[in-house]
């Protein structure tokens, strides 16, 4: 059986798909750890994504002022193990290639204030296309 | 890749009337000012990128291909867990 989480309000949608401000994550247990982010305005539109943690455990990602006030928390540095917080990974298969992950701009939930954004990142290391390598224990 | 050597307050200008100014040189970075017609879009590389990444996954979340990915997976992971 599927399991659904409540929406969370994306102010800002994502990129490329800005008019799709609701989501929600939809876990289908052949797919673990593998979820569903579901558009709540296109249900055809949905990404496959993975906690971050899974595929890089030590990752970080910054919130600035705008992305910090989109989930009510303070700007600043913080962990993908964080709890309070969803830290995914939206996942590519194309045909040919092995799948990718993108750790360049991870989608955020703050899951208390049911708010998300996707935090486009600069600076860093990590790619848009990101090769996946699931961690044992994920 | 064109190079051209800019200081602050000097521009160039690009075909189409677009115009990107040097404003400002510091220790944190570059400050650029652009001026371009309202039909042409002015995206930071990242926010590019992640479009581009978003829309090949939206085309390529396809359920089948996501399980080839799990059943290598599966083979050296433990029990799942669910995002709360």
């Amino acid at each position: 059986m599927p399991q659904e989480s409540p929406y969370y309000q994306f102010p800002e949608g994502l990129p490329a798909f800005e008019q799709h401000r609701s989501f929600r994550l939809v876990r289908e247990p052949s797919f673990d750890p593998l979820l569903f982010l579901v558009s709540g305005s296109d249900p055809g539109l949905r990404f496959i994504c993975v906690q971050v943690r899974f595929i890089a455990p030590e990752y970080c990602y910054e919130l600035d002022q705008a992305g910090a006030a989109v989930l009510g928390v303070a700007p600043g540095r913080y962990g993908a193990a964080d709890e309070r917080f969803g830290c995914l990974a939206i996942l590519s298969f194309p045909s040919d290639e092995p799948a990718t992950a993108n750790l360049l701009a991870p989608v955020v939930i703050h899951y208390a204030n049911r708010a998300g954004l996707q935090a486009v990142q600069t600076g860093g290391v990590w790619s848009h296309a990101q090769p996946v390598v699931l961690m044992e224990g994920a | 890749m064109l190079v051209i050597r800019r200081r602050a307050g000097e521009s160039l200008i690009l075909s189409g009337g677009v115009e990107i100014a040097v404003l400002e040189l510091s220790a944190h970075g570059v400050k650029l000012g652009i001026s371009a017609p309202a039909d042409v879009t002015v995206l930071r590389n990242e926010v590019y990128l992640a479009q581009r990444a978003n829309r090949q996954a939206a085309e390529t979340a396809i359920g089948d291909r996501a399980k080839k990915l799990l059943d290598s997976f599966r083979q050296m992971s433990g029990p799942s867990q669910m995002a709360s």
